[in-house]
This record gives structure tokens, C-alpha cells and sequence, in this order.
């Protein structure tokens, strides 16, 4: 395991962060420090909450019913912890430049240490094709060894569909409520990435998009004059025969369109890049943007 | 401009070599990026069609690169008309080898043409003649001062006499047009009236000389005793010099004499010759001071004279008496009116008949037919001094001689004619036939009151004739060389267009051609592809080296 992941001055300023919170709809853990109303059974009588169908027939209350004519099940209430999933984008296009996954893994490694500072649930997915990689949730302060060794272990895999990822892992890892914390580089097609991000806010999630782009992405219109690109996603050669300001516009609209669209749904969106110092943007950058305070 | 290769400019077809791989230049670059995902909708439209050639500074300077290499393979020459050309002539006659104080004359002459160099301009050229004798010192026009100063210096003056005029008009002919100026360097005077385009550079000055200025090395016609050398002295200073003269063979002193000469005066000095001293004898003259070496000796070349007697047989009495009194003059001389015993012996005829004699070495006619009607009016003889028959007389001669009626016959060559109403008419003529000599008259004897130059001419034909059996030779130098305090000017106005044979132009009117000179732009046309090839190499490296894209402040 390496050990510069973190340094004793950036724990020291990480130490006294925490995750911004807006909300916390659901979860599945039990024994933490947010209090949500739930359906079900508990030991504190929380409210009242229209029927809806699918809901336990048994905690209609029926004499409720008999005066109102309505029907309406009970809450309980129930202390419960942040799920915070973080979900970095191991797609081909991370890999380049080779900097971006290592800056990316480098930005889960100090969220994950924020939140397992403030006793939330954690837990790191590698978003890439193939079977859907996670690790456990680690729940304490202890495990930030094993969070370390998990973004040691993580590489760049293949191309995927990110809405599908997503899709097949909201089922098999059961995501619901909590946040979710998707570091990307935003190289997937717009349409993927808001199906991606419906998906996540069905199931209840507060999202945080943290895009990092190297420069020579920012600006393709001064790194790309001319000749042939090679898309480092699917090894396609393709012919750029357009002008540096249509390369340029095309970028920025491109990245636009997903800070309109997270901005649009209550989507953090907050982009990096690579020649950014990483500390400065932990510290500083996140906290402006209301993914940390 | 010409081009001395035009096919050179087939290098222009790199232009379009270049330009295609400019067009294909874009297509080689392969870049490898993050994705293509941004830039899916700039696919899906039609790409631009490139109506233009996207270029940056590097294209510009390769293909001015090309161009330049082009034009330089194709070797342009400017030819402007700016260019000078100035015919320099360089006295090289005897004068200017005498020493001054400081070298010689001719060295004065380089340092003043050096100076003159400083002072010209780039696109002069220079064609540098020498005069005695005419020689071109540089093939062609050439431009730098390093190589006339060396041209010149590679020359010396020659022990002989030169003529300006005469170099000027070779120099012109060698350069093929009339020079742009020229420049002579000589110690005789400037002309009184200087063209132009003449400029005149006089060295040297008054110098104290003494000079051998004629030698006549010939048997005594008319003495008894043995053969003697008359050397012509003169002296040449503004001071009285006493001058030694001395006769030598090989080591051999054979007479020696010496002369108190005034300035500016002549003197013939006669050294005895023994009789059987025969072939070359030097003449020496000594002087202090003396600025010339080469005026201070001279050399006969004395064969051995045969002793040829002369029978006279002229019917008319005055002549016959006349031609007695002049033979008598000569005590050295054996004459008869009678034809010798022994034809077998060489003997000459002095006579008045026009058929030649029937044998002898040569014969002297004199026809002495009446004068003409002109009488006593004055007559000018016109001489040819080349010929034996006409030494000792000027070119012009007053005499009152005028040519008796009878022509001279034909196959002749006329040494000396009368100028009659405008009209040449032959006087004296000479002809060789059969290895025999005859000298012809056309005049009375005593036709006029003074007949010495008839007597000139008729010793003369004598010693002409004579001089079959002893031939006498000798050299010294040009005697106008040797007057260094008053040098005598070779530059006539005949200084024409040498090129169109109008030697008779003067110069003064001479309006110089319109004359182009080339300059071969190949070293400049090289030396700017290089740069521009140096400069392209630089910007390419630097764009190469240069990052992308400025890292930007932090925005926080």
C-alpha cells in the first residue's frame, strides 16, 4: 500500500471537514445520527403518512380510517447513518492522461476519509465494464486502511455504459438513500450520464459530481490542430477536420451541458482539473461548492 | 536580370511538393485523447471543406526557403549599369626606373595609385595596362584594390620607350569598350587640354641624368685611319657635369674620353676603334649625379668593312665634276673613272646611266636632268628616316634642291621626295635586287647654291651600299627617355575607340559607353536560405518545446 495517499497536513485540514448534508431520505443502517421516519415497526411513534400502495397493510390505521374515510400507515422514527457511495469512473478514458484516474482515486481517498470521520458509511465502486466492483462498507475510522488499499488496488478497466453500471449496481449492492459521490471525467455521451444520474436520484440519492479533466481536454482547440484522434475509449481513429474554435465550443458545450443538467436537479457539479493543486481543491474548491464544509 | 541556369527554376516544383505536405502533413499527426464523446455532434455535421490551406510561420518560411534555393540553383546575375570601369595605365617605359629618394619613379607611381584606390567606389572596376611594352597586368576588369595593387607591383619598368597613347588605345581594344575613365600614372605632363574622364597622375620630377643618346658605330667613309664609335652624349641636369664615355670590349678598355657637358647640352664623342676589333663593343658613360642607369650604356655591333672601290662614269660634265669634287672629299675612299682591271673584285658605280651596271656590288645613279621650271623657289624634302639613305636629315627638310624632270623608274622605294605644287614627288629611291644595291637620283648635283643635303644623301647611299660587305649595328636607348627634367609626352589626342577602329577620335570627345556589370547574386541567395531555413528550425523547436497550454492561478 503507498503510503503518500494522504499527507499529515492534508489530514490535519481534512480532520476538520465534514460532508455537506441536505438531506438523508432512507437508508439501511441502523445506529447512526440522522433520524428519518420510516414505515414499519419501531419503538418511537413518529407521524402519520398517506397509504400508499405496496405499504404493509398492517400499519394502516384503522380507526383512523373510520373517522377520516382515508387511509394512512404509521411512522416510526429511526436513527440512522449516511450511506456514502463513492463512485469513481474507471473507464478507458480515465487513463488518460494517466494522471486523471491517480488524481481521481486520490479525491475518493480524501471523501472517504471525511466520511469516515464523521462515522458515515462508506464505501468505494470502481465504475468500469465487467463485474461490478465494490468494497464493503466500512463504517469507522479503522477502516481507512482497507479504503486505502482498495483505491491502491483500483485501475482503469474497460468501457461501460454508465447508466447501465449504475442500473445493475442500484440492484446488486442495493443502493438507496445516502449520497453519492461520482467522480468521473465526464467523457461519457450526455444521454448516459443523465440516465445514470435519474437512476441515482430514484433511489434517493444526494449527488455530488466531481468532473476531472486534464487541460489539453478543456482546450482540445490548441492540443488537437489537426490530423487523426485516437479515442482512448473505444481505440477509434477519427479524422478532426474542423477548426480549433469548433473543437473549443464543442468541449464547453459539451461540459455545459452536464453542469446545466446537475444544476437543473439539485446535482452538485464541481470540475477539477489536473493542473489544479489537489489540496487547494479539497479544502477549498469542495467546500465552496457545498460538497464539504 | 539573366540567369545563367534557367533550369535551375525547375527547383520552383518543390513549391508544390511542399504544399502537399502541408495537406498531408495534418493527416499523418495522430493524437490519442480521452474521447471522442464531446465532439460526436461535430462529427454528425459535414466537416468544413478546406477552401484554404491551414499555414502557420513555419510554411511561410519553408516555402520562402524553396523559392530562394530555387533562384539561387537558377544563379541570377543583376546587371546594373552602375558599374565603372577605369583603364589604368601604368608608365612602365625607362623614365620611370629612375631613383628618386625615395625608390624609383615607378614605385612613387604605385603609392600615389594606392591612394587613388582608397577613394573609389564598390562597383568600380579596374583593367590596368602597362605601356613599354603594352601588356595587360590584369586578364580582366577586376574589382579589388588588393588585386591592381598586385597587378602592378608584379610589373617593373623595361629599359625601353613607351607610347600612353598607344596603351591606352590596346586597353581599350583588350576591354572590348571605351572605359569609363582612365587613370595614367606616368612622370611625362598631363596634356594641356585633359578630357573627363582623364585623370592624370604625375610622379617623379626634375632629375639629374646623363644619357648615351646616339651611337654611330660605322667605318670611316671618307678617313684614312681606322673605325671609330660616335657616341652622342647629352646632359640632362640643371647643373654642369662632367661625364666619362669609354669604348670596351668584353674587359678591354679600347678608348676612353672625357667631357665637360653644360646643362642641357649635347656632345658627339668619338672612341677609336682598332681596325681588327670586330663584333660587339660597349659604350659606358659615367656620371655623378645620375638618376638613370639605363640611358649610361650603349652597343655597337662592328663588323669588318671591305675597302670597295668606286669608278665614276657620268657623261654629263657637271655631274661628273660635282660627284669628283664630292669622292675627292673622301680621303679614305679609292675611286676611278675607269671600271677596275679585275671585275672579279667588288667595286660600286657612281653613274648617270638608268640601266644598271653590267656587274659590281651597287651603283649610285644620279640623273641629272635639268631642275624643274620652280628653280630657285623653296622646296621641302620630305625624308624617310628609317632608311640609311635618309639619316642625318629631318623628316622636313628645307633644300633647295628641286627633283630633275626624269622620274626614278618603277619597283623602287622612294626614301626621299620634293614636295612640287602639293604633290610628293620621289627624289631619292633605293632598290635590292640580286643582292646588288642601287641608289637612284632624281636631282642636279648642283642644282642649288647649297647642295649639302644632296652631299648627305649621296655619302649615304655610299655607306649604304657599302655596308653589304660591313655590316655595323648598334642600341642605346630612346634618347626621349632620358630627359627626365623635360620629359616628353606620348599622349596624343589619338586616343580613340580602339574596339571600332576610329583611332583618330581624340579622346576629349569620346562619350563612353553605357557599360553593365554583373553580379552574381548566388552567395546572397544561399546565405538568406540559410537563414530562413535556421529561423524555421528555431520556431519549430521552440513550438515543439512549448507546453500546450499556460497552467492557470488557482481560482481560489
Amino acid at each position: 500500500m503507498r503510503a503518500d495517499w494522504l499527507s499529515p497536513e492534508l489530514i490535519r485540514r481534512l480532520e476538520a471537514m465534514e460532508l455537506a448534508v441536505r438531506w438523508v431520505r432512507a437508508g439501511t443502517r441502523l445506529g447512526g445520527r440522522y433520524s428519518v421516519n420510516r414505515r414499519g415497526s419501531s419503538i418511537e411513534f413518529a407521524d402519520y403518512s398517506p397509504y400508499a400502495p405496496g405499504d404493509d397493510i398492517r400499519s394502516i390505521d384503522w380507526s383512523l380510517y373510520a373517522r377520516l374515510d382515508r387511509l394512512f400507515v404509521k411512522t416510526y422514527k429511526e436513527e440512522i447513518a449516511l450511506s456514502v457511495e463513492v463512485l469513481v469512473d474507471a473507464t478507458p478514458s480515465m487513463g488518460f492522461p494517466a494522471d486523471k484516474f491517480e488524481r481521481a482515486k486520490r479525491i475518493a481517498v480524501c471523501l472517504g476519509y471525511v466520511a469516515l470521520a464523521d462515522r458515515h458509511h462508506v464505501r468505494l465502486s470502481w465504475v468500469s465494464a465487467g463485474r461490478t466492483e465494490t468494497s464493503p462498507w466500512w463504517t469507522q475510522r479503522s477502516d481507512l486502511p482497507r479504503l486505502l488499499q482498495a483505491a491502491d488496488k483500483g485501475r482503469v478497466g474497460k468501457q461501460t455504459v454508465i447508466a447501465e453500471w449504475i442500473r445493475r449496481a442500484a440492484l446488486t449492492l442495493k443502493i438507496r438513500g445516502g449520497q453519492a459521490v461520482f467522480i468521473t471525467d465526464g467523457m461519457s455521451r450526455p444521454a448516459d450520464f443523465f440516465r445514470a444520474m435519474h437512476l441515482l436520484m430514484v433511489r434517493h440519492m444526494e449527488i455530488k459530481v466531481i468532473q476531472v479533466i486534464s487541460p489539453q481536454e478543456l482546450h482540445p482547440g490548441k492540443a488537437f490542430q489537426s490530423g487523426s484522434v485516437v479515442d482512448a475509449e473505444t481505440e477509434m481513429e477519427t479524422q478532426l477536420a474542423y477548426s480549433p474554435a469548433e473543437l473549443e465550443r464543442a468541449m464547453a458545450d459539451h461540459n455545459e451541458n452536464l453542469a446545466r443538467f446537475c444544476k437543473k436537479n439539485g446535482i452538485t457539479f464541481v470540475q477539477h482539473r489536473l493542473d489544479q493543486p489537489l489540496d487547494a481543491f479539497v479544502t477549498k474548491t469542495l467546500p465552496a461548492h457545498g460538497v464539504l464544509t | 536580370m539573366s540567369l545563367l541556369t534557367p533550369l535551375g527554376l525547375l527547383g520552383l516544383l518543390s513549391v508544390p511538393v511542399l504544399l502537399w505536405l502541408w495537406r498531408k502533413q495534418p493527416t499523418r499527426r495522430l493524437t490519442r485523447i480521452a474521447s471522442l464523446v464531446p465532439f460526436e455532434h461535430l462529427q454528425q455535421k459535414q466537416p468544413h471543406k478546406r477552401s484554404r490551406l491551414k499555414v502557420n510561420l513555419l510554411f511561410w518560411l519553408q516555402l520562402a526557403a524553396c523559392g530562394v534555393l530555387a533562384l539561387a540553383l537558377a544563379q541570377p546575375l543583376v546587371r546594373h549599369a552602375a558599374a565603372k570601369t577605369t583603364l589604368i595605365i601604368l608608365d612602365t617605359s625607362a623614365s620611370m626606373g629612375a631613383r628618386t629618394r625615395g625608390g624609383t619613379v615607378y614605385e612613387q607611381g604605385l603609392r600615389a595609385l594606392t591612394d587613388r584606390l582608397r577613394s573609389r567606389s564598390p562597383l568600380e572596376k579596374y583593367f590596368v595596362v602597362a605601356s613599354a611594352p603594352v601588356t595587360a597586368l590584369t586578364p580582366q576588369p577586376v574589382g579589388s584594390a588588393a588585386d591592381v595593387q598586385a597587378a602592378a607591383a608584379s610589373f617593373r619598368p623595361q629599359a625601353t620607350a613607351g607610347s600612353l597613347s598607344a596603351a591606352a588605345q590596346i586597353g581599350q581594344a583588350l576591354l572590348g569598350y571605351a572605359p569609363s575613365s582612365i587613370v595614367v600614372v606616368s612622370d611625362e605632363p598631363p596634356p594641356s587640354e585633359q578630357a573627363d574622364n582623364l585623370e592624370w597622375i604625375r610622379v617623379g620630377g626634375k632629375l639629374p641624368n646623363a644619357a648615351i643618346v646616339g651611337l654611330d658605330s660605322e667605318p670611316l667613309l671618307c678617313g684614312q685611319a681606322s673605325g671609330r664609335l660616335v657616341a652622342v652624349i647629352a646632359n640632362f641636369s640643371e647643373m654642369p657635369l662632367q661625364l666619362r664615355v669609354r669604348a670596351k670590349q668584353a674587359s678591354r678598355v679600347l678608348d676612353e674620353q672625357t667631357v665637360d657637358l653644360e646643362p642641357g647640352k649635347r656632345s658627339a664623342v668619338a672612341l677609336a676603334v682598332p681596325p681588327d676589333i670586330t663584333g660587339a663593343i660597349r659604350v659606358e658613360l659615367d656620371a655623378d649625379p645620375d638618376a638613370l642607369d639605363w640611358d649610361n650604356a650603349a652597343e655597337a655591333d662592328v663588323r669588318s668593312a671591305t675597302s670597295v672601290p668606286v669608278a665614276l662614269s657620268v657623261q654629263a660634265e657637271p655631274v661628273r665634276k660635282a660627284l669628283s669634287g664630292w669622292l675627292n672629299a673622301c680621303k679614305g675612299l679609292s675611286w676611278s673613272e675607269a671600271a677596275p682591271e679585275d671585275p672579279a673584285k667588288p667595286f660600286m658605280w657612281v653613274t648617270d646611266q638608268v640601266s644598271p651596271s653590267p656587274s659590281g656590288i651597287g651603283s649610285v645613279i644620279v640623273i641629272a636632268g635639268p631642275p624643274e621650271a620652280s628653280g630657285q623657289a623653296p622646296v621641302y624634302w620630305l625624308v624617310d628616316n628609317d632608311h640609311p639613305v635618309g639619316r642625318y636629315l629631318a623628316p622636313i627638310e628645307p633644300a633647295g634642291i628641286a627633283p630633275a624632270k626624269t622620274g626614278v623608274g618603277e619597283e623602287v622605294r622612294p626614301v626621299i621626295w620634293a614636295m612640287v605644287r602639293g604633290e610628293r614627288v620621289p627624289v631619292v629611291a633605293v632598290r635590292e635586287e640580286e643582292g646588288r644595291r642601287i641608289v637612284a637620283f632624281n636631282l642636279h648635283p648642283q642644282a642649288a647654291a647649297d647642295s649639302s643635303q644632296a652631299l648627305v644623301v649621296f655619302l649615304n647611299s655610299l655607306r649604304w651600299i657599302m655596308s653589304g660587305t660591313g655590316h655595323v649595328a648598334s642600341a642605346f636607348l630612346d634618347p626621349l627617355e632620358s630627359n627626365l627634367n623635360e620629359p616628353a609626352s606620348t599622349w596624343t589626342v589619338a586616343t580613340g575607340n580602339a574596339a571600332t577602329g576610329n583611332a583618330a577620335t581624340p579622346l576629349a570627345s569620346e562619350r563612353p559607353k553605357l557599360s553593365f556589370a554583373s553580379l552574381p547574386l548566388l552567395p546572397w541567395l544561399l546565405w538568406t536560405a540559410v537563414c530562413l531555413l535556421l529561423i524555421e528550425w528555431w520556431r519549430y523547436a521552440l513550438i515543439k518545446g512549448r507546453p500546450p497550454v499556460a497552467p492557470p492561478q488557482d481560482p481560489l
